[in-house]
C-alpha cells in the first residue's frame, strides 16, 4: 500500500495534471492530456542518450588514438602521464586546474617547450583544453542548429510571426480581463465619478499624463485652461469622456483609448470636470466657448466597489 | 633554438639600434589622451544627473561631447596605446630598428593632429552621424592615410627583420592592420557637399548593416586584437613565463578572426534588418565565445608558476584584471547577443555597462601595465613607488565595479519598466519620464566611480612622472643579432603553421585579409543587392529641403546619442510610441536616410514616430526648456537653435548630393528647394504665431520642427490611401 501512495505521489509530481484529471471526465486520452509532458520527457531521454553515446565514442576514439600512437613511437600520451609526477606540492586546486585545462605542470615544462624563443620569450605547447575545444565544437553545433531551426526547416518565428503571435495572446488576456470587470463605460454611458477614490485615482492618471499639456492645476499650456468656463470641445462629462477617448489629432490632442481603459478614463474626465473654477497659478487665456453647465448625473454610490480597478 | 643559434654565431652580428623615442612619444600621448577622454566622460555622465553641467553651452552639450569622449578613449587613448606596445615589441621580435624614422614621426604627428582636428570638430557639431565613425570626411581621408603610413612602417620593419618566425603578436598587428583598413575605408564612403559636411554613401538598412559591421569589428579590431597582440608580449615578458600554449595560439588568432567580423547584426536584433542577417550576426556571436576565451586562457594559464608575483607587483595585478575583464565581456557579449537576452538589454544601460567593463577593465588596465612596465624601462630607472601603483590598481578596479553594477541595475530596471504592462492592457509606465527618473541615483554612481578611476590615473601620472624623473631617456637602446640567411627552407619536421604562415608575412596578410573579407561579404552584398531585403513602400517619399535641413540639425546635435529611431516589433514599443496605429518600425521607411539614425541607446525616448504626436507648440516649448513639457526631464534646453538660421547656402547642393545618392528629387530640384523650404517655414512659424509664439521662419528651430513632425508619418499615408 505504501508503495503504492509513493508512486502515486511521484506521478504527481511527473505529470502535474494527474489528480485533478481523476476528478474530471476523461475526455481526453492519455496522449492528449500529456502530450507536454512526455515531449519533455522524451527530449530528455534522447538527449542522455546523445551525451552517453558521444561520451563512449570520445573514449574509444582516444583509446585508438593511444594505440595508433603507440604504434607510431610517439609518446605524447605517455609523457602526460610523467607529466603528472611534477604535481607534487601542488594543492587540491593547483592539480585541479593543471587537470582542469590539461596541462603539464609548471615542474614539467621543459617538456611541452617549442624549440623557438622570441625577445626571450619562450613558447609552450600544452594541449588544448578539453573543455574548451568541446565548447567550441558545442557552439558551431548551436549555430547550424540555429540556423536549421529559423532558416532552413522554419520552426523559429520569424520577428514578424513572433510579434503577431505576441500581440494576439495579449489581445485575448486583455480582451478576457475587461469583460470581468465592469469597465463598459462609453461616451453616451459615462456619469460623473464623485468617490474621493476615484478623483485621486484621476488625479494619478492626470499627473502622469496630462499635466505635461494641460499644466497640473489645470491652467493649461500647450493644451487649453480647464479651471476656465470656456470649453472648445464641450465641458460636460461627456464631451471631456469623449474629447478623451477619441483625441483631437489636428490641434495635438492625442486619443487616449489604447491607453487607458474606459474606467480610468471616467475617473481622469471626472478629475478633469471638477477643475472648472479651481485657482490656477499661470492660467491660459480662455479658449473655445463659454459652457453653461447644467447638473450632470452622479454615479450611484454602488459603484465604489469597482473604483480602485 | 640551438641550431639558429650556432648559425648566427658562425655568420657574425648585425649591430643596430632600437628606437625607443618613438615608443616614448606615443606614450605619453596615451596617458595625455587618457585624461583628457577618462575627464570628457565625467563631464557627460554628470550630465546625466546635472543636465546644467553643459555650461548652457551648445559645444559641451552631450550630444556633441559624447562622440568626442568615445573618440577620445577609443582613438586617442587605446589608439597611442596600440602604437606604442606595437613600435616597442615589433622592434624587439623583429629584432631590427623601426623600418623608417621619418614614416614613424609622420605616424606619430599625423595621429596627433587627426585627435586634435577630431577635438576640434565634433564640439562644433561637425559630424557625420554615425556612431565611432563620426569625423567628417577630410579626417577619414587623413585616418586612412596615416594608417597607411602606420602599416607601412610596420610591415617594411617585418620585411627585414632578423628573426625568421614571426610570433603570435605579431600575426594579432597584421590582422588589426588590414582589417582596420578595410573597415574604415568600406564604412566611411560618403558624398562631400563642401568641407566639412557629407552624407553617408549608403542609406538606412544598408547604412546601419555596414556601420555595425564596422562599428563592432572597431571593437574586434581596434580594442582586441591589437591588445590581445599586446598582451602576448607583455604578459610573459613581465611575469618571465613561457605563453601556456602555441597551438591555443593558433587555433584561437585564426578562429577569431574569422568569426568575429560576422556578428555586427547583433546590434541589429528585432530591428528593421532582414532576419537572416541577424541569424548570421546571433550565431557567430555565439561561436565567438571560445576563440575570444582562447585568448584569455593563454593569458592566466601563462601565469601558471608566476601568481606569487601578482601579489606582490602591480603591473602583474593590473594585467590580470585586464585579462579576466575580457573574458568576461567576451562572454557577456555573445549573451546579450541572444534575442531573447537583446529583446532586454538593447537600448538600455546594460549595453553601456558591458563596453565600459571592456574599455575599463581590458583597455585601460592593460594600458596601465604597460605603462607601469615601459616607463621606468625606457628611462633605466625603476618605478617611483610601487605603493602608488597598488593605490591606483585598487581604486581603479573600484571604479570598474561601481560603474558596471549601477549601469546593470539601471539597464534592468529601465527595460522591465518598459515593458511591464496593467492587465488591462495598458502600460505601467506609459509616460517614459518615471522610467528615466527611477534610474537617476545610478547614473550619480556610475558618475562618483568615474571620479574613482580618474583619480587613479592621477596617481599613475604622477608616479610615472617621478619615475621619468628619476632617471632619463635610453633612446636608443643597442642591440646584435645575425642577419636572415638568404635561402632558407623549413625543415620538414618544422610545425604546418610556422611553415605555412609564420616565416612569410605577406601571406600572412593576404590570407587575413580573405579571411576576415568573407562574413563581411556575405552579410553586406547580399542586403545591397537583393531587393526583397528592403521591402519599398510607396508612400514614403522623401524628406522636403526643409526637413532635410533639420535632420542636418538633429545629427548635428547628435540626437542619436540619446533617442532610437527605431521601434522594435514588441507590443511594449508599439504600444508605447505608436499607440494608435500600433505600427513598429519597417526596412522601407529609412530609404532615404543618408545616415540612417536609429541610435543604439535610448535615454530618452524613441522618435520614429514622434511626428503628428504632439503641436509644434509643443516641440517649441520642449526645445527651449524640455522641463516645462516633462518635468524632470535630464534633457539639455536647446536655446541656440532659437537664435542661429538654418543653412541656405548650401541647400541646392544638398539637394544634388542627395540626387546622386538615388534619393528621387525631380530634375533641376535645386533650384526650387530654397523657395520651397522657406514657404514650409512660413507655414510652420505661422501656425506657431496663431498659438501666440513668435518665431522667425529662418530659424534653426523652424527646420527641427519640420523634420520631427515629418518623422515616421509617411508609412501611415500609404493606410489612408488603402483605407479609402
Amino acid at each position: 500500500m505504501n508503495k503504492l501512495k509513493y508512486i502515486l505521489l511521484t506521478l504527481t509530481f511527473v505529470f502535474p495534471g494527474l489528480t485533478m484529471a481523476q476528478d474530471e471526465a476523461p475526455a481526453k486520452s492519455f496522449l492528449e492530456l500529456y502530450q507536454v509532458e512526455i515531449v519533455l520527457g522524451l527530449a530528455v531521454v534522447v538527449c542522455l542518450v546523445a551525451v552517453i553515446a558521444m561520451y563512449t565514442l570520445l573514449v574509444a576514439m582516444k583509446t585508438m588514438l593511444r594505440m595508433k600512437l603507440a604504434e607510431d613511437g610517439v609518446e605524447e600520451e605517455t609523457e602526460l602521464i610523467k607529466a603528472r609526477e611534477g604535481e607534487e606540492g601542488l594543492d587540491f586546486w593547483g592539480r585541479f586546474w593543471n587537470r582542469f585545462h590539461e596541462a603539464v605542470p609548471v615542474a614539467k615544462e621543459e617538456s611541452v617547450v617549442t624549440d623557438h624563443e622570441y625577445d626571450g620569450i619562450r613558447e609552450l605547447d600544452n594541449r588544448l583544453p578539453s573543455w574548451w575545444l568541446y565548447g567550441f565544437y558545442f557552439t558551431i553545433l548551436f549555430g547550424v542548429a540555429y540556423l536549421i531551426n529559423y532558416h532552413v526547416i522554419g520552426t523559429g518565428m520569424s520577428q514578424e510571426e513572433e510579434y503577431l503571435t505576441e500581440m494576439q495572446e495579449a489581445d485575448e488576456k486583455v480582451k478576457l480581463y475587461l469583460a470581468s470587470l465592469d469597465n463598459l463605460v462609453d461616451e453616451n454611458s459615462v456619469v460623473l465619478l464623485t468617490e474621493s477614490v476615484d478623483i485621486a485615482a484621476g488625479k494619478a492618471i492626470y499627473d502622469a499624463n496630462c499635466a505635461v499639456c494641460h499644466a497640473n492645476d489645470g491652467g493649461g499650456g500647450v493644451g487649453p485652461n480647464f479651471t476656465d468656463k470656456y470649453w472648445i470641445h464641450g465641458g460636460d462629462m461627456k464631451s471631456i469622456f469623449s474629447t478623451i477617448k477619441y483625441g483631437v489629432p489636428e490641434k495635438g490632442m492625442i486619443s487616449w483609448e489604447s491607453q487607458l481603459p474606459p474606467k480610468k478614463m471616467q475617473q481622469v474626465a471626472s478629475y478633469i470636470y471638477n477643475m472648472e473654477g479651481q485657482p490656477s497659478a499661470n492660467p491660459k487665456e480662455a479658449q473655445g466657448e463659454l459652457f453653461e453647465r447644467v447638473e450632470e448625473t452622479v454615479a450611484p454610490a454602488d459603484s465604489v466597489a469597482n473604483a480602485g480597478s | 633554438m640551438s641550431e639558429n643559434n650556432e648559425q648566427e654565431l658562425s655568420t657574425g652580428q648585425d649591430t643596430f639600434y632600437y628606437d625607443n623615442t618613438t615608443v616614448r612619444n606615443f606614450l605619453i600621448a596615451a596617458t595625455v589622451f587618457g585624461v583628457v577622454g577618462m575627464t570628457v566622460g565625467l563631464l557627460v555622465a554628470l550630465q546625466f544627473v546635472w543636465p546644467e553641467a553643459n555650461f548652457g553651452l551648445q559645444y559641451t552639450t552631450f550630444g556633441r561631447v559624447r562622440p568626442l569622449h568615445t573618440n577620445a578613449v577609443i582613438f586617442a587613448f587605446v589608439g597611442n596605446g596600440i602604437f606604442a606596445g606595437v613600435y616597442y615589441s615589433l622592434q624587439r621580435l623583429c629584432k631590427t630598428r623601426m623600418f623608417s624614422d621619418t614614416l614613424s614621426k609622420i605616424h606619430f604627428w599625423g595621429w596627433q593632429i587627426i585627435i586634435l582636428a577630431a577635438a576640434i570638430t565634433l564640439p562644433l557639431g561637425l559630424t557625420s552621424g554615425k556612431e565611432y565613425a563620426e569625423l567628417e570626411w577630410p579626417i577619414d581621408i587623413a585616418i586612412a592615410l596615416i594608417w597607411v603610413v602606420f602599416g607601412l612602417n610596420m610591415f617594411m620593419t617585418i620585411i627585414k627583420r632578423r628573426e625568421r618566425h614571426l610570433y603570435v603578436a605579431i600575426w594579432f598587428y597584421i590582422a588589426t592592420f588590414v582589417t582596420v583598413a578595410m573597415l574604415h575605408i568600406v564604412n566611411s564612403i560618403e558624398l562631400p557637399i563642401d568641407f566639412m559636411k557629407s552624407y553617408s554613401w549608403y542609406a538606412g538598412v544598408q547604412d546601419a548593416l555596414v556601420q555595425w559591421w564596422y562599428g563592432h569589428n572597431a571593437v574586434a579590431f581596434f580594442l582586441t586584437t591589437p591588445y590581445l597582440g599586446l598582451m602576448y608580449y607583455f604578459i610573459p615578458k613581465i611575469s618571465g613565463r613561457p605563453i601556456y600554449s602555441y597551438r591555443l595560439s593558433i587555433v584561437h588568432f585564426w578562429a577569431l578572426i574569422f568569426i568575429y567580423i560576422w556578428a555586427g547584426p547583433h546590434h541589429l536584433l528585432y530591428n528593421a534588418l532582414p532576419d537572416w542577417a541577424q541569424s548570421l550576426g546571433v550565431v557567430f556571436s555565439v561561436m565567438l565565445i571560445a576563440p575570444s576565451w582562447g585568448g584569455m586562457l593563454n593569458g592566466l594559464l601563462t601565469l601558471r608558476g608566476a601568481w606569487d608575483r601578482v601579489r606582490e607587483s602591480a603591473t602583474l595585478k593590473f594585467m590580470v584584471v585586464a585579462v579576466t575583464c575580457y573574458g568576461m565581456s567576451t562572454f557577456e557579449g555573445p549573451m546579450m547577443s541572444l534575442k531573447s537576452v537583446n529583446a532586454i538589454a538593447h537600448f538600455t544601460d546594460w549595453v553601456v555597462a558591458h563596453v565600459h567593463v571592456g574599455a575599463l577593465g581590458w583597455n585601460g588596465f592593460l594600458t596601465f601595465a604597460m605603462l607601469y612596465y615601459l616607463i621606468p624601462k625606457l628611462y633605466g630607472t625603476k618605478l617611483h613607488s610601487q605603493k602608488l601603483a597598488n593605490a591606483h590598481f585598487w581604486i581603479g578596479t573600484l571604479g570598474i565595479i561601481f560603474y558596471a553594477l549601477p549601469m546593470y541595475w539601471a539597464g534592468f530596471t529601465q527595460s522591465l519598466m518598459w515593458k511591464q504592462f496593467n492587465p488591462d492592457g495598458t502600460l505601467v509606465y506609459s509616460n517614459f519620464l518615471e522610467t528615466v527618473t527611477q534610474i537617476i541615483p545610478m547614473y550619480a554612481l556610475r558618475a562618483f566611480s568615474g571620479v574613482l578611476y580618474l583619480a587613479g590615473v592621477f596617481i599613475m601620472v604622477y608616479n610615472l612622472i617621478k619615475t621619468a624623473k628619476a632617471g632619463s631617456l635610453i633612446r636608443e637602446v643597442k642591440a646584435e643579432a645575425a642577419p636572415l640567411e638568404k635561402d632558407y627552407k623549413p625543415a620538414e619536421s618544422e610545425h604546418w603553421h610556422r611553415k605555412i604562415f609564420e616565416w612569410k608575412p605577406v601571406r600572412m596578410l593576404v590570407f587575413s585579409l580573405v579571411l576576415v573579407a568573407i562574413g563581411g561579404a556575405i552579410e553586406i552584398i547580399p542586403t545591397f543587392l537583393v531587393k526583397s531585403n528592403v521591402p519599398t513602400i510607396s508612400s514614403v517619399k522623401p524628406y522636403t529641403p526643409l526637413e532635410l535641413n533639420g535632420r542636418d540639425i538633429y545629427v548635428r546635435e547628435g540626437c542619436y546619442t540619446c533617442h532610437s529611431q527605431m521601434i522594435r516589433p514588441f507590443r511594449s514599443e508599439v504600444m508605447r510610441y505608436d499607440p494608435n496605429d500600433l505600427e513598429y518600425s519597417k526596412a522601407g521607411e529609412y530609404v532615404y536616410d543618408h545616415p540612417f539614425q536609429w541610435g543604439s541607446k535610448r535615454t530618452g525616448p524613441d522618435l520614429h514616430r514622434i511626428g503628428g504626436k504632439y503641436p509644434d507648440s509643443w516641440h517649441f516649448y520642449h526645445m527651449l526648456e524640455p522641463e516645462s513639457m516633462s518635468p524632470g526631464s535630464i534633457m539639455p534646453p536647446y536655446p541656440w537653435l532659437f537664435e542661429q538660421t538654418w543653412d541656405k547656402d548650401r541647400l541646392p547642393a544638398k539637394i544634388r548630393a542627395m540626387q546622386t545618392l538615388g534619393v528621387p528629387y525631380a530634375e533641376g530640384y535645386d533650384n526650387q528647394a530654397l523657395s520651397d523650404a522657406e514657404s514650409q517655414a512660413k507655414g510652420i512659424s505661422d501656425g506657431l504665431a496663431t498659438e501666440g509664439l513668435r518665431v522667425n521662419p529662418d530659424t534653426e528651430i523652424v527646420a527641427l520642427i519640420a523634420y520631427l513632425q515629418r518623422l515616421g508619418t509617411d508609412i501611415k499615408k500609404s493606410e489612408e490611401i488603402s483605407n479609402k
